[in-house]
């Protein structure tokens, strides 16, 4: 009984394992036999294509399951030398009826990881509307299709997954409903940084895709991504598939708010405001345009508590490789500008900037009826993005009026750099500043003065203050000496005002010459000086400079006292202190001079107002040593029985600063001389120093 | 003889000119409008120059005659043209001896008689250009507080005069003061 039993069961076991080899047998044999036809399929598929305007398909193998339908491994579609897909796979899933019916009805389609070259979608599109009717007629595709794709590459671009069903209703219109989802987008000039991560554009979008077929070509009456948060919608046209295909596509990325953006809202940037985007392709399949277009409304950025940006309104248009921005306003840490930029792909992703102050509302140049004011601030930048900071160069122009003159200040930054390391901060290989001080008269382009100073190796930190910003521990190097100081920027009634303190030490004068051939050698020796400016207010400038050991020469008031004397030594003095303090800006300066060396004690206290009037007065002493050079005065202190060991000459100085009226004033001395000289003398020595000045003006 | 004859001659030709202008009618007009002047018949004068000017443009009388009428037409506050006239003289006869003064004039018609706000844009620049000629030489006073006068008498026999002090410019008008000019 147990032996029968056994024998049984053994052969219940037998006959399963007999049915499932024939199974099995069969499976295979199916799958072997299809994948030899599907191979043959997609060889046929290869030499179409090939037929076709220069167009290859390539597909390592194909191979058949029974269960899960058929997939190609290794798919390469090119146009030339040009891939425009790439994919490791992709899987097929037939319907299983419809076979039966001796058609292959494709009901599912998966790719794995994918590569489209986006540029040449156009190639694509033409690739289908000539191959499609090509086909042959037993494969199609289910009414409804289950499509999916892992990975999708979109160029360099995106990276994406994307699943949905296919539907082809009453023949011509294709409705695909799915899901749509972002993984990555690397923007070409900033690879190294996704400004989406994080935000609601990787959050799964439901996608709507409606397609009509429309004569020779298809309408998009549909595209739409939509998520909790965002909301895109496109729509266009595909025209002349069969002989000069084109396209016309729209799609508007609407109401992206910049506070979901976590790269743009970290510990050092903070980004508030939205941006409204639109998207068009258009033109001929061989000569597609695409553009992108930017509206910017009333954006806020905050830069590492250094700068903010507010109020940003503008718009600007990106392509492949650029963005271009113009006409955008802006207020930077509270003061108003307006803005143009362009970003482009260079070596490195290049920065071309121009920021331009907003002028006051009505603001009219002074004396020209109808002339707009000029910016008072003008910013121009260009620059690389290398390791995230910007090098380049930078030109900027700082424009005040005063009274009838233009005062433009020129600072040229060369080499800098502007990075972050634990404060925001600047450095410049060179600086150039220039002063132009030039008349706002209609017909008067003469220069009244343009001063040049330089400096090297400068640094600073930038720091964001309650209106405005400041550099702050300002140093470098001037003229063989160093610099330190500070320099803030804030707005005032509108404008950009600027005011700081610098400190200079060891400024070798004699290098400042050298490299300054445009300016008279007057000073040498070596400088100190401190100096506290604010364009704001009347007195733009206060401070003081001090040289020792130096020489002064080349000096008109000097000279003309030299000539006056006879004192040959007065036009090149060696001195062994000079100190000046001064105040002043708008055309009104106040300076007091003081100069002694061993022979000469001069103090100058005078002023200059409108850039070239002079008032004041100079009290020189003079050695009886240094007077016996001149022959006249030798004589004089032999004639007036002088024994002190020297003279005081004191002079009021006034009129034009080219052309001095000077006025001997009287003291003890002049007294003496004017006493003991008959009438005849002095008018012939008054005669003598006219014709002597006189020929000083003509010289 | 020939000698005496060559220098009859080279007389001759060298004061020709001048003795021709004193013969001609532009001369006659001149000497007639001295002699309304000496007899205080201005306006008659006036004509005279008037037609001096106008009408022999090239005759050397015509600067001291359009000096004359740019203070005939300032003294009758015509000043619109006095202006013109001096503005032309100055032009003419940039280096005559007159012309400081007829600058002086102008500056005074500008800046005194006429509403310093109602001035326009040229004629701001155009005082400030005279001011600044006025003090384009330098100076260097030793004994005296003013340079040696500046001088010119004029067809109707005002005077004029001008010190130069170190800070300022006195002008005056037949010893009187007429206006008092700074940098």
């Amino acid at each position: 009984m147990i032996k029968f039993s056994l024998s049984s069961h053994h052969n219940k076991i037998r006959f399963i394992l007999y049915v499932v080899l024939c199974l099995t047998l069969f499976v295979v044999s199916v799958n072997i036999v299809f994948s030899i036809v599907l191979n043959n399929i997609i060889s046929d598929a290869s030499r179409i294509i090939a037929g076709t305007n220069s167009f290859s398909f390539r597909a390592r193998f194909v191979y058949f399951n029974v269960f899960k339908g058929f997939s190609i491994v290794g798919v390469k579609l090119t146009r030339g030398a040009q891939p425009l897909l790439v994919s490791k796979n992709i899987d097929i899933g037939l319907d299983v009826l419809s076979l039966l019916k001796r058609k292959a009805l494709i009901k599912n389609i998966s790719f794995g990881p994918t590569r489209v070259d986006m540029s040449r979608v156009s190639d694509l599109a033409e690739l289908i509307a000539e191959v499609l009717p090509k086909m042959d007629k037993s494969i199609g595709f289910f009414p409804t299709t289950y499509f999916k794709a892992i990975d999708l590459y979109f160029g360099d671009i995106v990276r994406s997954d994307i699943q949905g069903y296919l539907s082809c209703v009453k023949g011509s219109l294709l409705i695909t409903r799915g899901q749509f989802l972002l993984k990555k987008v690397s923007i070409p000039a900033f690879n190294d940084a996704d400004f989406l991560k994080g935000s609601s554009f990787y959050k799964p979008f439901d996608l709507v895709f409606d397609v009509e077929s429309d004569g020779g070509g298809f309408k998009i009456s549909r595209l739409e991504f939509s998520n909790p948060s965002l909301k895109f919608t496109g729509n266009g046209h595909i025209a002349d598939l069969g002989k000069d295909p084109s396209m016309d596509f729209e799609m508007n990325f609407m109401n992206i708010i910049l506070d979901d953006f976590p790269s743009l809202n970290n510990e050092s940037l903070q980004s508030r405001g939205v941006i409204d985007a639109v998207f068009k392709a258009f033109g001929t399949f061989g000569d597609l345009k695409t553009l992108l277009s930017l509206k910017v409304s009333n954006a806020n950025f905050t830069f590492f508590d250094s700068l903010s940006i507010d109020s940003v309104s503008g718009s600007a248009v990106a392509s492949r490789d650029h963005i271009v921005g113009q006409d955008f306003n802006l207020t930077v840490n509270g003061m108003p500008f307006s803005s143009d930029f362009a970003i482009y792909q260079a070596d490195n992703p290049h920065v071309k900037l121009e920021l331009s102050s907003a002028s006051p509302k009505g603001a009219a140049l002074p004396l020209i009826k109808g002339a707009v004011m000029p910016p008072a601030f003008v910013l121009d930048l260009s620059a690389d993005w290398v390791d995230s900071g910007l090098s380049g160069d930078i030109r900027s122009k700082l424009r005040y009026s005063s009274k009838d003159a233009v005062n433009t200040l020129d600072v040229e930054l060369k080499k800098f750099r502007l990075g972050y390391y634990e404060n925001l901060f600047f450095n410049a290989g060179d600086i150039i500043v220039n002063l132009n001080v030039q008349s706002s008269e209609v017909n008067d382009k003469t220069k009244a003065s343009n001063n040049g100073l330089s400096f090297e190796h400068v640094f600073s930190t930038i720091r964001r203050q309650k209106d405005g910003f400041i550099l702050d521990g300002l140093k470098g190097i001037c003229y063989g000496g160093t610099l330190e100081g500070q320099i803030n920027f804030t707005p005032v009634d509108g404008r950009i005002a600027v005011n700081g303190e610098a400190h200079l030490r060891d400024v070798d004068l004699d290098e400042f010459f050298r490299r300054s051939p445009e300016v008279q050698r007057v000073l040498s020796g070596k400088l100190a000086g401190d100096l506290r400016f604010d364009t704001s207010k009347s007195d733009i400038f206060k401070g003081q400079a001090f040289v020792e050991h130096g020489v002064v020469e080349q000096n008109p008031l000097l000279n003309a006292v030299s000539d006056f004397l006879g004192v040959p030594s007065l036009k090149k003095i060696a001195f062994d202190d000079l100190s000046m303090f001064f105040s002043g800006g708008r055309g009104e300066y106040a300076a007091q001079v003081k100069l002694q060396s061993p022979d000469v004690i001069g103090v100058l206290d005078g002023k200059v107002t409108n850039y070239e009037k002079l008032d004041g007065y100079l009290s020189t002493s003079l050695s009886t040593k240094l007077l016996d050079e001149s022959k006249q005065f030798r004589k004089i202190l032999i004639y007036i029985k002088h024994d002190e060991p020297s003279v005081i000459f004191a002079f009021k100085i006034s009129s034009y600063l080219n052309s001095p009226r000077v006025l001997w004033l009287k003291n003890e001395f002049k007294e003496k001389l004017q006493n003991l000289l008959p009438e005849r003398n002095k008018r012939s020595l008054q005669r003598q120093v006219n014709s002597m000045v006189e020929n000083m003006k003509t010289e | 003889m020939k000698i005496r004859l060559g220098v009859i001659t080279l007389g001759f030709l060298l004061f020709f000119p001048f003795g021709c202008a004193t013969l001609t009618e532009t001369g006659d007009l001149y000497r007639e409008s001295l002699q309304d002047i000496r007899d205080g018949r201005i306006d008659f004068a006036t004509l005279n120059l008037q037609s001096i000017v106008k009408d022999n443009p090239r005759s050397p009388y015509v600067p001291t005659a359009m000096f004359a009428l740019g203070e005939y037409y300032f003294d009758n506050s015509d000043y619109f043209n006095s202006i013109k006239m001096f503005s032309d003289y100055i032009h003419s006869y940039p280096k005559h001896k007159g012309v400081i003064f007829a600058k002086l004039i102008i500056y005074k018609i500008i800046a005194e008689f006429k509403n310093e706000e109602a001035l326009g844009p040229q004629e701001d620049a155009l005082i400030k250009e005279i001011r600044k000629e006025l003090f384009s030489q330098p100076l260097f006073l030793v004994f005296y507080d003013k340079k040696s006068p500046r001088l010119y008498r004029s067809l109707f026999h005002n005077s004029y005069l001008v010190y130069d002090y170190v800070d300022k410019i006195k002008v005056f008008r037949n010893d009187k003061i007429f206006f008092e000019l700074s940098p």
